[in-house]
Parts: structure tokens; sequence; C-alpha cells
């Protein structure tokens, strides 16, 4: 908006106006000289400059008391020649007599009356009361962006930390597939190669061997796996497979721990041909995962049922158990990654709180799902679904 | 003696310290404690130089990501500016370039000086000497390091100032 110079009348009747608005309080007048010295002032402009005397400003150069016009002297003298209509600086921070931050808007622009003589008409404006209000949402909003970008730096950072981490992971799972073979391949010599009457026990020993070989041949692969997911580089090597054979191979490698355990393994799986375009390890290794679960968190003499049926073109698979079951907040949580709840804890079965969360994504990489139901005390089951046309 | 004023302003993003730097300068104390500004504060200080004083009129401006019209109006008359950067923050050099370019619209004569500042905290620096040269030659400008609450080249910082705007 262009403001053109006023005379003394407009100046009664802005006066008057902001009177009887209520308003004058709040804005301090001064008139000065073309030469930048102060003339005339309103009476309330000492309080603007707390703590100067009255009439002690007058004569004075404009600058000394208005230190914030230093600088703007061509701009001042544009005005007065006519080619700037106005010069306004918006919330001028002062400080009052009493140290608190008083806020002043400053305008100067022409006037030229009869009364007064021609020179610049300087407003002062006090926006103090929103000028807080102004000040805490900007201190809110710097605070939040500052929290913000904190918290992104730590998130990268926890990041960086993971892959680290993970990587170590996979490099520590590589280093040890080379021994483990070494020892699975010399303990299936022994056992092709021993005499049928030879001491039971070390035929028990041999078969102990060979589970837990295995089973930390699983491990391994969970741990890789985790690697290439983080990294978005799991490929899958689909071909068509008979899902109750794969669930008939995980039978069999758990058979000897649930056997040990006194568990009972029903089979309950469908007669129709389960043929499904899948990467045959990997559902393999979700089966495992969950039928380590099953054996694991159960009781001696415990009950574990594993079934096999179509839903429309929906391959279903299920293991469920009489175990522990899950609390509802453990339920919640049980495909995290790393997650381990207190059942686990007490149980002391030195789960990683990685199984369940491969699992998951395992299914997943194969456009299927998985659910959970569980009651503490009553046991558990998980339920794969695979569809046919991912 | 001759006293020379002269207008300077402090540029730069929020919370990277440009209160704190007016405040070590002109009062020599320094508060941990952050609180926006809105609007400006004028602080001066008197300096001596060989023949004359300078009264230097330091505009501590309210930072922001952008210059409003209001804003870049406070820039009217400005000898120089010190553009400041936060070393803990990296998001916090990037708006250098953008704040030297309103000073060089509205006062194309303006001397400047590039600042990183919190040197002090060390452990939590991110910003490289190497990015700040990159930054201040492509404006053919300087820069300094500084930290407000030890107080380490804060006055070197705007007395290089006031020896380029008085140069010019």
């Amino acid at each position: 908006m262009a403001v053109t110079p006023l005379d003394m009348d407009s100046l009664i009747l802005a006066a008057h106006a902001g009177k009887l608005f209520g308003l004058i309080h709040r804005v301090a007048y001064a008139f000065v000289t073309p030469d930048l010295v102060i003339q005339r002032v309103s009476s309330n402009f000492y309080s603007a400059f707390s703590p100067i005397q009255e009439g002690s400003c007058i004569g004075q150069p404009l600058t000394s008391l208005l230190w914030e016009l230093v600088g703007a002297e061509e701009s001042l003298q544009e005005i007065m020649d006519g080619n700037l209509p106005y010069l306004a600086f918006e919330r001028v921070n002062r400080q009052d007599s009493n140290g608190r931050t008083a806020y002043l808007d400053l305008s100067v622009t022409k006037l030229d009356s009869s009364e007064l003589g021609r020179g610049l008409l300087v407003a002062l404006e006090d926006v103090t009361y929103t000028a807080e209000v102004e000040q805490r949402l900007t201190q809110n909003r710097n605070e939040l962006a500052l929290a913000r970008e904190e918290l992104l730096r730590a998130n990268a950072q926890l990041q960086r930390l993971n892959r680290q981490k993970t990587l170590f992971l996979s490099m520590a799972a590589h280093d040890l597939r080379g021994p483990l073979s070494v020892i699975r391949n010399s303990s299936d010599l022994i056992a092709h190669t021993i005499p049928a009457d030879t001491y039971p026990k070390a035929l028990h020993y041999l078969h102990l061997i060979d589970f837990q070989t295995n089973h930390m041949d699983w491990l391994i692969r969970d741990f890789l796996d985790l690697d290439q997911i983080e990294q978005g580089i799991l490929t899958l090597r689909l071909m068509e497979t008979d899902l109750n054979e794969l669930i008939l191979k995980v039978v069999d490698l758990a058979r000897y721990l649930a056997e040990r355990r006194e568990l009972s393994l029903e089979l309950n799986l469908t007669a129709e041909p389960m043929r499904l375009e899948v990467d045959a390890g990997r559902i393999q290794q979700a089966l495992y995962n969950l039928l380590n679960n099953a054996v694991k968190f159960n009781r001696r003499g415990g009950q574990i049922v594993i079934e096999s049926f179509w839903e429309g073109d929906t391959a279903v698979l299920r293991i469920s158990d009489n175990g522990f079951g899950m609390t509802a907040e453990e339920r919640d949580h049980a495909f995290q990654l790393y997650y381990q709840g207190s059942t686990k804890k007490e149980m002391q079965t030195q789960g990683k709180g990685l199984g369940l969360y491969i699992v998951k994504l395992l299914v997943e990489v194969h456009g299927g799902r998985i659910t959970l139901e569980s009651e503490w005390d009553k046991g558990s089951r998980f339920t794969i679904y695979l569809p046919r046309n991912p | 003696m001759k006293i020379v004023q002269k207008k300077i302003c402090l540029l730069g993003d929020f919370a990277v310290g440009k209160t704190s730097l007016t405040r070590r300068f002109v009062e020599g104390r320094f508060d941990d404690k952050y609180l926006s500004t809105i609007g400006v504060k004028v602080s001066r200080r008197l300096i001596e130089r060989e023949d004359h004083s300078l009264n230097l009129l330091i505009w501590d401006l309210v930072g922001g990501n952008e210059l409003s019209q209001r804003e870049t109006g406070y820039l009217v008359g400005a000898a120089g500016a010190l553009i400041v950067c936060d070393l803990t923050r990296p998001e916090t050099v990037e708006t250098l370039k953008r704040y030297a370019h309103h000073l060089r619209v509205v006062s194309p004569a303006a001397a400047l000086v590039f600042i990183g500042n919190k040197l002090d905290l060390t452990a939590e620096r991110m910003v490289t000497d190497d990015t700040l040269t990159a930054v201040s030659a492509s404006l053919q400008a300087e820069f300094r390091l500084t930290s407000a609450k030890t107080g380490q080249n804060v006055a070197e910082a705007f007395l290089r100032l006031a020896e380029k705007m008085e140069a010019s």
C-alpha cells in the first residue's frame, strides 16, 4: 500500500480515531526536520525510550535515539524527496528499564504541514503483546524443528550401526558354514560306515550331532537371509514344489528333538496335491522355524499338530501346539526383530528373536501372509497362507 | 576523534547462535538457554581503529529458512554481514548462499564473512573446513570458525568484517 504525506488535519483526525478506538496509547510520534533532527514528539514518546527525560531528545539527531535508522539515511532522504513512500522496520526489539524486551514497529514517512513545516513523521507502535505470542510460537516451532533434526540424525546413526551389526553377523555366519559342513560330512560318513550293532549310546550321540548341525545350519540361513532382506537383495529360486513334501522333510528334521521331549507330532495333510511355485529352501526354513518353536515352547508330553489344506486358491499350512502360549503383549510383538518375550527368558531357550521375524518376511516375499493365535498357558497356532498366483 | 557508524547484519538459520555471537561480542557473556529471536535486535559496540572510532550497529535478525519481505527490509543500508551456520547441523550450511544472495540484492556492496559457529562441540561437529571453503570461495568471501560459548574467534570475526567494510 502506498502511503501519501499527511497534513495536520489528517493527523488530528487520526489522533481522535486512535483515542476513540483505544489505540493511541500504543503509538508514539516524532517530527523530524529534513536534516534528521528531532523537533517535536508526542507526550508518550519518552516512555518508549525510558529512562530518558522528557524534552531531552529535542534537538538531538534522530539516529542518536533510534539507532536502528543508522545506515538508512539514504532511504530517509528518498522519502523526503518523494521517491520513496515510507520506511518500516517491524518487531524492533528494545529492552525496557526492567530488562524486559519490548517490541516496536517503526515507520517513517514524509510530513508537510503548515504548522510544523516539511520533515519526516516517525511512528513507533508498541506491539509487544502480539509479538510475545509470535515469539512463543516461533520458539515452539524452532524447538520442534531442532528435535526433529536430532531424531533424524539419531535414526541415521542407528541405521548405520544396525547395518554394521548385520554385516558382522553375516560375515560370522559365512565363516561358520565351512567348519559346520566338515562336521556334518564327517558325522554322515561315520553314520554310513558304523556297524549296525554299534553301542547304542554312540548312535544316540551321532543323532545328536546330526540334529544340532542341522539346527545350526538353519540358524546360519536365518542370519544370512536377514542380511539380504535388510539390503533388499533377497532373491527367490522359484520352482514348482509339493508343500506336503516340504512339511515331511521338516518334520523329519525336528522329530529327533520332539521324541527326546516326548512330544507327539500329528500330521493332518491334505490328500490333494499341494503344488505351488515357491522357493523350497525358504519355505522349508520358515516351516522349520515354526516347528522348532512349537517344540521348544512346549511341555514334556505335549502335542504338535501340522496341517495343510486348500482355501480356494490359497494353500494353508498350520502348526499348532498346546504348549506355553504367549501373553497378549508377547503376541503383539512376536514378529518383531530381536523381540524376546518373558516366557522365552524364563525358559532360557536362548532364542534370538530372529526366527519369527524371518518367517514373516519369507512368507511375505512369496506374496503370502502369516497369522498367529495364542493364549498364555494354552498354546499357539501359526497359519501360513500362500496364494497360488501371488 | 571521528566516529564512523556502520550497520552490520547477522544472518543464518534459527538456532545457529547469532544472538549468542552478538551477546558475546557486545556484552562479553554467554547464555546456554535458547531463545528464538523475532524481528530484530540492534546492539552497538564501539571499536577503536587507528585514526577513528567505529560504531558497529549489529542487527541480530530472526533466523528462518526463508527471509520474508519484512526481514529483507532489515538489510537496507547494511555495510556488511556475518552469515552464520552451525557446525553440528549440515543443513544450516545449505542456506548460507541464499542469505548471501538476499544481502547482495538489497546491499550489493556489503562486505561478507561466513561463520561456522559452535566450534566447542568438537565431538558433534559435522561440517568440515572444506565445505565452508567451497561455499565462501564461490561467493568471493572468507570464513571463520567461532565458539560463542568460549568466545573463540568471535571478536576476530567481527573485526575482520570491520576491516573488509572499511577497505571497500
